[in-house]
């Protein structure tokens, strides 16, 4: 070849030459395309560390975050345990509020896969409610009972084990080099990545920073995954707390109130729906789909379609007693032709329609060419909160487009109200003195634990903004502050 | 020779490569570019400060007034909301751009009255992409279900307590683990869905779970309480 090179033109060295010449460029090629290739790997792996000590830092930060507001919450439960008046205590139980929610919420945000660690989740959430609860009868000058102050200590020492718990998985994390990252994106240990941890054999479980003489309940076994479901067990086992908080167990048993008369059959529950529609032809929409549904209130759920418009309705009928609970349409509202004003006349004539009486239009907002509006029944002067329900009026053609009484149909009842014991104008001196009362009206409303109160709803103005101060009729204790938001053809309270 | 004009030569190998490289560069400033670019729309009225929402008769014509008084990003960049589905096909939009709508030039009645952008804004927005990745495709009360699926997490102790907690929970959504989420394009109908969610519509009676029994799911998932099955997607406590 090399002598062929040398020779005089000839059909051999032409090939040769060909040859040759691809043969370096292609040479020269490869090497092009494999710098390239090394180049973009690199970029690629330092841009995946990067990313990955980023994630990193984040999960470390919840993990960390969480193990502080668990000895916090601690600390503070323990210190309104031994406070000796009311009003210190409720300063310290709403900061157990604070730190516990604040820990739900790192926990919440750790990648834990595979896992349900919602009893621990629920009991953080619940120790803040609950620890908020006796706050609460704090600044009403209550003092807690026995057994109530025996439930804080049991959930102290619940907090106790829960951060030793933790104390001991950061230690053993440190000492393997976990990454909760390696939870999100697992690398083969082919490719250097860390296998997940697993658990300690028994009799070898990590020393705890328990203090001397305290016994450390389940050594956790290592890795984060195991050490959590050791928790979470532990957590399900606890016994359920009924208090007057949200998250008070008794409140996820609650039956709706509302609910009256005998059972009804599908046929029934679809004329009862075709009866509702707030629509010009009836006939027009057709019953495309019924299904059953379970649940607190079961129901069946009834869905028209108008084949014509595409239009869609669904009528939730309650099974029981056949009343509507909720309905949607899926119609956008074109431009508007009338204004707020004629969509609550029109709100409360629809209503009036199908059976509620004296609904008086309260917070309302404009959404598009949708007007949403709730309505509360007028009881004797008394506005009834409770039983709120949400009329959808369309700004359009003015028909109504949704109605939800959920709300209604779990709180509703015959209810004896009691005689304010409170006239409305010492109501009013009650609120604070920086707002200009504007409106006072008797109120029954709900409070987040459930409990139902009658109140003095005094509208008043502080610069530019407006407030709802809720005061105990009987008792003149401040019960609720709302402030109102203005918002396009409406407000709102928040 | 005939043959050589088709002889495969390394030099062309290189020149291509030379221009898929000066390609990607170009595609990349250009994204770039057009993520920055700010689109150009009529004065800004009296008497709107920054950080207000203009609302424009017409969808395309809406705008954020930027920190320096100038144009911002239009509405529909800003926000991706896409023309209505269905409605005859005209090009009218979600309605949040039909507000208060106000002709150009004039002042806005609202929001910049208020002076602040209403605080629910922000979560229906979140809620809404998150109907629009997890529930395209499904009926009505399936999507407002599904906001309210999210509502109900925020209520329950065993849950975190704010919408983006809840959301972007580790493993809880599909769409935010593969990152559907944040490349959906909003539709109105998903803004609605998540508003009427917001409004306290719940069609799942509580739920704090929904997923599509057609798919591969944990065998824990159906040992709780189920509510209820809209379109594709079964609802459980």
């Amino acid at each position: 070849m090399g002598a062929q090179r040398d020779g005089p033109n000839g059909g051999g060295f032409r090939l040769a030459g060909k040859w040759a010449d691809w043969r370096n460029w292609a040479i020269v090629g490869l090497v092009v395309i494999a710098l390239l290739l090394v180049g973009w790997g690199w970029q690629q792996s330092q841009a995946k560390s990067t990313l990955g000590y980023a994630l990193e830092a984040s999960y470390q930060r919840d993990f960390h975050n969480l193990i502080n507001y668990v000895d916090q919450s601690q600390t503070l439960l323990g210190k309104g345990l031994v406070s000796s008046t009311p009003e210190r205590r409720s300063l310290y139980l709403s900061q157990v509020w604070n730190r516990s929610l604040d820990a739900q919420s790192a926990l919440s945000q750790l990648p834990v896969k595979e896992l349900n660690l919602s009893a621990t989740r629920k009991f953080l959430a619940q120790v803040g409610d609950y620890s908020y609860s006796l706050a609460e009868l704090g600044i009403r000058g209550q003092e807690v009972t026995a057994s109530q102050r025996s439930e804080l200590a049991r959930l102290q020492g619940e907090m106790k084990k829960l951060s030793q718990s933790l104390h001991a998985m950061d230690q053993d994390m440190v000492a393997k080099g976990y990454r909760w990252s390696a939870n999100v994106a697992p690398v083969s240990p082919l490719f250097g990545g860390r296998g997940r941890l697993t658990p300690m054999p028994p009799g070898q479980s990590v020393p705890t920073q328990a203090p001397a003489g305290e016994k450390v309940p389940n050594p956790p076994p290592a890795g984060s995954d195991e050490s959590f479901q050791n928790i979470d067990q532990r957590m399900q086992e606890l016994p359920s707390l009924v208090y007057d908080g949200p998250f008070s167990d008794h409140l996820e048993r609650r039956a709706p109130l509302g609910l009256t008369g005998p059972e009804i059959n599908q046929s029934q529950a679809e004329d009862a729906a075709r009866r509702f529609l707030d629509v010009a032809n009836p006939a027009a929409y057709r019953i495309t789909e019924v299904r059953r549904v379970e649940g607190k209130i079961p129901a069946f759920a009834v869905t028209f379609t108008d084949m014509g418009r595409g239009e869609t309705i669904g009528v939730d009928v309650a099974r029981k007693g056949g009343q509507v609970v909720w309905a949607l349409s899926n119609r956008p509202a074109g431009r508007a032709s009338i204004d707020t004003a004629e969509a609550q006349r029109r709100a409360q004539a629809f209503l009036a329609a199908r059976g509620f009486k004296n609904m008086q239009p309260t917070f309302s907002m404009r959404q598009g060419n949708l007007q949403v509006i709730s309505l509360v029944p007028k009881e004797n002067g008394v506005m009834l909160y409770p039983d709120l329900i949400k009329v959808k009026v369309a700004l359009d053609d003015g028909r109504v487009v949704g109605f939800d009484a959920q709300g209604y149909l779990m709180a509703h009842h015959a209810r004896s109200l009691p005689a304010p014991k409170l006239a409305a104008a010492q109501a009013q001196k009650r609120v604070s003195d920086g707002l200009k009362p504007e409106q006072v009206r008797l109120a029954l409303i709900p409070l987040e634990s459930g409990k139902e109160v009658l109140a003095y709803e005094v509208r008043a103005r502080k610069d530019s903004d407006t407030y709802l101060v809720y005061i105990n009729a009987q008792t003149g204790f401040e019960e609720l502050i709302l402030q109102v938001i203005p918002g396009p053809g409406g407000e709102l309270a928040m | 020779m005939a043959p050589s004009s088709r002889r495969w030569r390394p030099s062309w190998f290189l020149g291509w490569l030379l221009v898929l490289v000066a390609a990607l560069t170009w595609l990349g400033t250009g994204i770039g570019e057009a993520i920055a670019d700010p689109v150009q729309e009529p004065a800004i009225p009296a008497g709107v400060q920054a950080g207000h929402l203009v609302f424009g008769s017409t969808p395309e014509m809406g705008y954020w007034v930027r920190r320096d008084l100038r144009i911002g990003r239009s509405l529909v960049s800003a926000l991706g909301l896409a023309p209505f589905p269905g409605a005859g096909g005209s090009r009218k939009m979600g309605p949040l751009i039909e507000v208060q709508a106000a002709a150009p030039g004039e002042e806005p009645s609202w929001p910049a009255q208020a002076g602040v952008v209403g605080p629910w804004i922000d979560n229906e927005w979140l809620l809404a992409r998150l109907v629009e990745a997890e529930a395209e495709g499904e009926p009505y009360p399936g999507r407002v279900g599904v906001a309210a699926v999210i509502l109900n997490r925020v209520k329950s102790p065993a849950f975190p307590s704010t919408i983006p907690e809840v959301i972007y929970q580790p493993f809880a959504f599909e769409s935010v683990m593969n990152g559907r989420i944040w490349e959906v394009t909003l539709s109105a109908d998903a803004l609605n869905a998540a508003r009427d969610a917001l409004n306290g519509w719940d069609p799942t009676y509580g739920s704090l779970f929904f997923w599509n029994p057609a798919k591969p799911v944990s065998a824990w998932i159906w040992t709780r309480t189920l509510i209820t099955q809209i379109g594709s997607h079964v609802f459980a406590l």
